[in-house]
């Protein structure tokens, strides 16, 4: 391999200027009908300015020599450079870098396609700011027809942290790749992800162009059509995690999860804080699984129950936090409710009498203003808690000081979803995948992993005590409805994220413990404060259908369900 | 001797005592036993409750899962509608010759 930069001018008969983009092609015993595809794709390039860097990595097939030597000269602008020895997709990925002359990279794998707006699309994209940007994607399927298009959000650091979901199509500032260091040797299978970090450490956030501009190919070999055919890859992945969070400071650690792709990030809790639990209630009873409750009882003493007892002084839980429970209790509700949770929380217990009309936001306020935690978590009292590290699982994420609140994911009592963050789409406000299985794992993988939102629900949100007092807490316009979105939109007003998570979860008994229809007013209210911030979500995507939140495709760009393929070579559509 | 007679009383005390015991636990025994199996009844109901409540949520999910399949096939419907019927029943209408050279075709 020639080490010298920018072999280009030396290799092409017509000296010219510095190309916007250099494409880099690493290429191993690729399929040789899918090389040409992937060649010719950036050949067709409505954009001009570009040279495409391709390294063999020591294939043994003929054929792809064959292939390379039938496209190298054909567009004057791809240098092939052969390597002597195979050094893996980590070492071939950097010779490419290393010849590469362009302002931007371009990292385009051996077997996938370009749309032949690509890079015009991307050019379109490019301004002084931001020095990475990425593109949504979707899959080419061995039939030649592409489907499953994977509409992405906008940059998601904790999603990235989670799993890969940037992937292709991906443009960075060469200036950049080279001051991270380019690709790392060892990481092969995860090098991109764990490029793609680094770059998020020195250059975020990334810039999303919301358009599908590249065919990502399913084969059996590749990670697209089986993500298990490369195990080891994910293990890779899972390092790459680490080293990043090491490199942030963040004291956690990454292992691979529970899904092909996802990586667990596991943080300890620090300092051991104290959680102000705010549980606004009137005593509601209802029934649930066949027996009779009052639910504020029963959602304090899930809380406690991990410590398997039920009377405590000072309750403290597994995992070093300390809880206080402050509840806001309506006037003239039974005495009984008092005693009850006197019994279940006691002198961890503080009670707040509230003699107004009913008001969430102000019974929030209240209850805060009497605490005294460094976290509060607003708790509803038809709730259940149903993982006991939930708490833990929260305030390992808002110990960030870049994390403003904190969501869970909540279950209906039959086991579907009720809670996986808000999405504000189009005017329209709702909980996304509302209803669905409790144990799937979404579209995407968006319900398996930790990811940013625009807002959650304050049914289980965990805020960190200064961020709540410097949004100046809930908003007392909104008495009933949207107080929650309205104060998720603050919080990310004052520039920090909000993160649902999986592995924090509640059973919440919706509509259990009171009926509080959505007014008119009230929706004026947020559209009239919020307008643009309810009308597009960063966290969804501009090519998802309106009035819906379960990443339904505008029409016909579904094309056919995905397929596999089956241990006999058979393709299954699902 | 008197040392003698108080371990005496102190032993026929401790024999009464222990009497007395066995005998309100042979009185409370059972009720508290069947308050345990109580316990235990109840914790078993409240689990096939919460089972049996999961099991209809699994296929209310599915119904939801199926809801967005079908939405995603209604879409693509009314947009193949729209793009192809429609426009070609208004070539066929702007056209009758071709129309009814069409519709001889795909009569045969």
């Amino acid at each position: 391999m020639n080490g010298n930069r920018c072999t280009t001018s030396e290799q092409l008969s017509t000296p010219r200027a510095q190309p916007r983009f250099s494409v880099l092609t690493t290429v191993y015993d690729t399929e040789p009908d899918h090389l040409r595809a992937c060649l010719a794709s950036v050949d067709a390039q409505t954009e001009q300015s570009w040279e495409h860097i391709v390294v063999d990595d020591c294939s043994q097939r003929p054929e792809v020599r064959a292939v390379l030597a039938e496209f190298d000269g054909q567009s004057g602008r791809r240098t092939v450079i052969y390597r002597s020895d195979n050094g893996g997709i980590a070492a071939a990925s950097n010779d490419a870098l290393t010849a590469a002359c362009g302002e931007f990279v371009v990292l385009l794998d051996h077997d996938d396609v370009l749309t032949v707006d690509a890079l015009a699309a991307m050019g379109g994209h490019l301004r002084g700011d931001a020095d990475v940007y990425y593109s949504d994607h979707d899959l080419l399927r061995p039939d030649g027809r592409c489907a499953s298009p994977m509409y992405k959000p906008d940059f998601s650091l904790e999603r990235l942290r989670n799993h890969n979901y940037i992937t292709h199509l991906v443009v960075a500032r060469r200036t950049v790749v080279d001051q991270v260091g380019g690709f790392r040797s060892g990481f092969d299978g995860a090098q991109d992800h764990d490029l793609l970090l680094r770059l998020a450490e020195v250059s975020a956030p990334f810039d999303h162009v919301p358009e599908v501009l590249l065919h990502w190919r399913q084969s059996p070999a590749s990670v697209a059509s089986d993500s298990m055919s490369k195990p080891e890859a994910y293990n890779r992945g899972a390092r790459a995690v680490g080293d990043h969070l090491t490199r942030c400071g963040i004291d956690a650690t990454a292992e691979p999860g529970k899904y092909a792709g996802i990586y667990r990030i596991r943080r300890p809790v620090r300092d051991r804080p104290t959680v102000s639990v705010i549980v606004p209630t009137r005593g509601s009873r209802g029934r649930i699984w066949g027996a009779e409750r009052i639910f504020v009882h029963d959602a304090v003493a899930s809380l406690l129950r991990v410590t398997g007892q039920h009377e405590l002084a000072g309750a403290e839980l597994v995992g070093g936090i300390d809880l206080e429970i402050v509840a806001v209790i309506d006037e003239g509700t039974d005495a009984v409710v008092e005693r009850g949770l006197r019994s279940i929380a006691g002198d961890a217990l503080t009670v707040v009498t509230y003699g107004r009309p009913f008001n969430f936001s102000e019974k929030i306020n209240v209850g805060v203003a009497a605490s005294s935690g460094d976290y509060v978590l607003l708790l509803n009292d038809d709730t259940e808690l149903l993982n006991p590290g939930s708490l833990q699982e929260m305030v390992g994420l808002a110990q960030d000081r870049s994390v403003g609140m904190v969501g869970a994911k909540l279950l209906f009592e039959d086991g579907r979803l009720q809670h996986g963050g808000h999405v504000y789409h189009r005017g329209f406000i709702s909980h996304a995948l509302l209803g669905w299985p409790g144990d799937h794992p979404g579209p995407y993988r968006a319900l398996a992993v930790e990811r940013e939102c625009s807002g959650v629900t304050a049914a289980a949100a965990l805020v960190r005590r200064d961020v709540f007092d410097e949004v100046g807490g809930m908003n007392e316009a909104f008495a009933v409805n949207y107080n929650d979105v309205d104060f998720s939109l603050r919080v990310r007003a004052s520039g920090r994220r909000i993160i649902w998570t999986p592995h924090a979860s509640w059973y919440h008994f919706e509509q259990q413990s009171g009926e509080h229809p959505i007014l008119d007013e009230e929706i004026l209210t947020v559209q009239q404060l919020w307008g643009r911030d309810i009308d597009v979500d960063p966290f969804y995507n501009s090519n998802l259908a309106p009035g819906r939140t379960d990443w339904l495709e505008l029409p016909l760009r579904s094309g056919a369900p995905p397929y596999e393929v089956l241990p006999d070579g058979r393709v299954s559509w699902g | 001797m008197m040392r003698s007679m108080a371990e005496n009383d102190v032993s026929e005390e401790l024999v009464e005592l222990r009497s007395e015991v066995e005998h309100l636990r042979a009185l409370v025994g059972p009720s508290e036993d069947d308050y345990r199996k109580l316990q235990l009844d109840l914790l078993g109901a409240r689990d096939v409750a919460i089972a049996a409540e999961a099991e209809a949520g699994v296929q209310r999910g599915r119904n939801q899962l199926l809801e967005t399949e079908l939405a995603r096939a209604q879409r693509d419907f009314q947009w193949f509608r729209e793009r192809v019927l429609v426009r070609a029943k208004a070539f066929r209408d702007r056209s009758p010759a071709i129309g009814r050279a069409a519709g001889r075709l795909t009569s045969r």
